[in-house]
C-alpha cells in the first residue's frame, strides 16, 4: 500500500491533472504554427510581385537596417525603394488588417454566443459604406489628421452605426439577442442609404464606390500602417486581456453572473473594442469580406473552443491568411489589381462550405 | 442554535411591474439543508436566482457575520446547465474559479489543483479531458455539481437541479449533494420537487407562493395536505410510506360510467 502510495506521489501527472493543466491554455505548437506562417508569407508577399526580388537580397536589405548586424544590402537602390515604400507597407497594412478582422470576428462569435457572428454585424460595414459613399461621392471632406477624407468618413459612419445599434439595445453590455437585432435593423438602415446615394452618383463615380466598397489594400507609403497600428495595438491588447471573460461568457449571462463575472461590463468592453479596431480596419482598407468569419472558425478546428487559444491565434492566422490572399490580389491580374476582398470571399466561402460539408462541429 | 449561514430580510425580485420575491425573510443555520417549494411561478427560481448573483434585488442577503453575500459566499447549480460545445470536463470546472480572479488575473496552479482534487472526488477522474457534450445528462450535472464545489462557498443553492434527469439519476444528484453536505459542512438552500425528494434532503421546508413564503418549518409541518391542495390548485394527499412524508395526488373520484358502453374507446 506505501509504495502505491508514495508511486502516486512521484507521479503527480495522471490523465486527469495534464487535462486540467491543459484547459483554456494556448498550445504552444499552433502559436509556433502562426509564427511560421506569417513569417513564411512575409517572405513571400515581400519577393512576389511585378519586379521580382530575390529572398536573400530581402533579407539582407531588411537585416541592413538593423543596427550593429553589419549585414549589408544586396539589392539596388530601385529595388529597396520598391521593397521599403511600396511591398513592405502594403504587406504590413494586409496582415494588420487581416489580423484584425480575424481578432474583432473571434470576439464577437465569443460575446454574441454564435457562431456566425462577423464584425459588421453591428452594422459597422453598412456605416463604413454610408460614410465612404458620401466622402467619394459627394466630395464631404472630413478628413483630418492621417485619415484622408474616406478613411475619416468611413469610421466615422462605422461608429455611428455600431453606437446606434448599442443605444437601441439600451447599452453595448445589454443581451446578445437584442444588440444582436438592434444591429441587423441599423445595418438594413444604412444599406438601404448608401444604396440611395450611390443612386445619385455618376457611372466614374459610383465605380469608385464600389471598388472602395469591395475591399482594397492600396497603399500610399506607410501613411495606413501608422493608422491602423495604433488601434491594433490597443483593441488588440484589450480584446487578448478579455479572452478569459470570454470563456466564462459561452455559458451564458446567467451562469456566468453566478460563476462571478459581471456580464454586462465584459461584453461593453468587449464590444467597443473589437467594433473601434474593425472600423480603424475598415477605414483604410474598405470591406473586405469573410475573414472575420472564417479565420476564428479554422482556429477554432485547429485548437479547440478556448477563446483563450482562438483569439491571439485569430490575429495571427487572420495576418497570415490576408497577407498570402493579398499577394493574388497584386499579381493574379497584372499590372491590373483585383480587389481583395474578391478574392478573401472566393477563397473563403469555398473553404468554409467545405468545412461545413466535412460535418466538423461549428460552434461559437 | 444562533449561527446564520444566509439571512435573507424582505428579500424582494421584480421584473418591471412583476413582483416575482415579495419581502422573503428566512435564516439558514450552517449545514443545514432548506427546500424551497411551490407551483411553477411561485418564485422559487428568482428568489435563488437573487442569491446567486444573477437578478437584482432589493431587501437583504447577508452571509453569517452579517456581511452581504458576496459572489465567494454561494454557489450556484442550475435547473439545465449551460453545455458549450467543444469545451471539455475541465475546463468547464475550471470555471468555478472565477469569483477568486481579479479582472485581468489568470487561474493559478493552485486553481487548478483544486479542480483536480474535485474531479476526483465526485468520481469524474476519466471524464477531464472529455468534451461536455459527450456526457449523459445525470454525468453533466455531477459536473455542474462539481463546478459548484470547486466555487468553495459555504453555501450552495441548487435549482431543481434534478428536473431533467430519470429517477435514479435524480437521486443519485440529491445524495452526492447531500453527502457533500455533510462531508463539507454545506449549507444548502434548493428547489425542490414537493411530489419525491422534497421531505427526504431538507432539514426545513419554505412553501412559496404567488412571490411570498406561505409556510416554514419541517417537512411534517410544512407538507398539509389542505394547504398544498389548494396552492397546487389539485386534490393533493400527504402519506407517510417507511418512515418518509410522500405528497401524491388524490386518487381520481370514480366517475359512473356512461350506460353506453359501446361508445368507450
Amino acid at each position: 500500500m506505501t509504495s502505491t502510495a508514495s508511486a502516486a506521489a512521484a507521479e503527480p501527472e495522471s490523465a486527469t491533472d495534464l487535462a486540467v493543466g491543459r484547459a483554456f491554455r494556448l498550445p504552444a505548437a499552433a502559436l509556433a504554427v502562426g509564427i511560421v506562417a506569417v513569417a513564411a508569407v512575409a517572405v513571400f508577399s515581400a519577393t512576389q510581385g511585378a519586379a521580382g526580388l530575390p529572398v536573400g537580397g530581402v533579407l539582407s536589405a531588411i537585416f541592413d537596417r538593423v543596427p550593429m548586424l553589419g549585414i549589408d544590402s544586396t539589392l539596388s537602390e530601385r529595388q529597396e525603394s520598391i521593397l521599403f515604400e511600396i511591398r513592405l507597407p502594403r504587406m504590413v497594412l494586409g496582415m494588420l488588417v487581416g489580423g484584425s478582422l480575424a481578432m474583432a470576428g473571434a470576439a464577437y462569435q465569443g460575446v454574441f454566443r454564435n457562431p456566425l457572428a462577423d464584425p459588421y454585424l453591428l452594422g459597422v460595414s453598412a456605416g463604413a459604406g454610408l460614410g465612404a459613399v458620401l466622402a467619394l461621392g459627394f466630395d464631404l471632406d472630413v478628413g483630418w489628421g492621417p485619415f484622408d477624407a474616406v478613411s475619416a468618413a468611413a469610421f466615422v459612419g462605422a461608429l455611428v452605426a455600431v453606437s446606434l445599434s448599442a443605444a437601441i439595445a439600451r447599452g453595448p453590455g445589454s443581451s446578445p439577442a437584442t444588440l444582436l437585432l438592434a444591429g441587423v435593423a441599423m445595418a438594413a438602415l444604412f444599406s438601404a442609404s448608401q444604396t440611395f446615394a450611390l443612386q445619385r452618383l455618376s457611372d466614374t463615380r459610383a465605380r469608385e464606390v464600389l471598388s472602395w466598397l469591395f475591399g482594397q489594400l492600396n497603399t500610399s507609403g506607410w501613411e495606413q500602417v501608422w493608422v491602423l497600428g495604433p488601434y491594433f495595438v490597443v483593441c488588440g491588447l484589450i480584446l487578448v486581456l478579455h479572452r478569459r471573460h470570454l470563456d466564462v461568457m459561452r455559458v451564458g449571462d446567467d451562469e456566468a453572473a453566478s460563476l462571478g463575472l459581471d456580464p454586462a461590463r465584459a461584453r461593453l468592453v468587449i464590444v467597443i473594442a473589437a467594433s473601434v479596431l474593425t472600423a480603424a480596419a475598415v477605414a483604410v482598407s474598405g470591406l473586405i469580406a469573410f475573414v472575420g468569419l472564417v479565420v476564428p472558425h479554422i482556429v477554432r478546428l485547429l485548437v479547440g473552443s478556448s477563446y483563450r487559444a482562438i483569439v491571439p491565434l485569430s490575429a495571427l492566422f487572420g495576418a497570415a491568411f490576408l497577407g498570402f490572399v493579398d499577394v493574388g490580389a497584386r499579381t493574379v491580374l497584372s499590372p491590373a489589381e483585383l480587389p481583395v476582398g474578391v478574392i478573401t470571399a472566393f477563397v473563403g466561402a469555398p473553404f468554409f462550405a467545405f468545412i461545413l460539408w466535412r460535418g466538423k462541429a461549428v460552434a461559437a | 442554535m444562533n449561527a446564520v449561514a444566509l439571512r435573507c430580510s424582505d428579500l424582494t425580485v421584480r421584473f418591471g411591474d412583476r413582483v416575482a420575491v415579495d419581502a422573503v425573510s428566512v435564516d439558514v443555520a450552517p449545514g443545514e439543508w432548506l427546500g424551497l417549494i411551490g407551483p411553477n411561478g411561485a418564485g422559487k427560481s428568482s428568489l435563488l436566482g437573487a442569491l446567486a448573483g444573477i437578478h437584482d434585488y432589493e431587501g437583504l442577503a447577508h452571509q453569517g457575520p452579517g456581511e452581504p453575500i458576496t459572489r465567494r459566499d454561494v454557489a450556484y447549480v442550475p435547473q439545465l446547465p449551460v453545455v458549450p460545445e467543444g469545451m471539455t470536463v475541465a475546463e468547464y470546472v475550471l470555471l468555478g474559479r472565477t469569483a477568486y480572479l481579479g479582472w485581468f488575473d489568470r487561474e493559478s496552479a493552485a486553481d487548478r489543483a483544486i479542480v483536480a482534487s474535485v474531479l476526483g472526488r465526485l468520481r469524474l477522474d476519466g471524464f477531464a479531458a472529455r468534451p461536455l457534450t459527450e456526457l449523459s445528462g445525470g454525468e453533466q450535472q455531477r459536473v455542474a455539481v462539481a463546478r459548484a464545489l470547486v466555487h468553495d462557498a459555504p453555501v450552495l443553492l441548487l435549482d431543481e437541479p434534478t428536473s431533467a434527469l430519470d429517477l435514479g439519476h435524480q437521486n443519485a444528484v440529491l445524495e452526492l449533494v447531500d453527502g457533500l453536505r455533510r462531508e463539507e459542512e454545506l449549507t444548502v438552500v434548493a428547489a425542490m420537487h414537493v411530489r419525491s425528494t422534497a421531505s427526504r434532503f431538507a432539514d426545513r421546508l419554505a412553501l412559496i407562493d404567488h412571490g411570498r413564503l406561505v409556510a416554514l418549518g419541517s417537512p411534517a409541518e410544512v407538507l398539509q395536505a389542505d394547504v398544498l391542495s389548494e396552492i397546487y390548485a389539485t386534490p393533493l394527499v400527504v402519506e407517510r410510506l417507511a418512515g418518509e412524508i410522500v405528497v401524491l395526488p388524490a386518487p381520481r373520484r370514480r366517475t359512473r360510467r356512461s350506460p353506453i358502453v359501446g361508445t368507450e374507446r
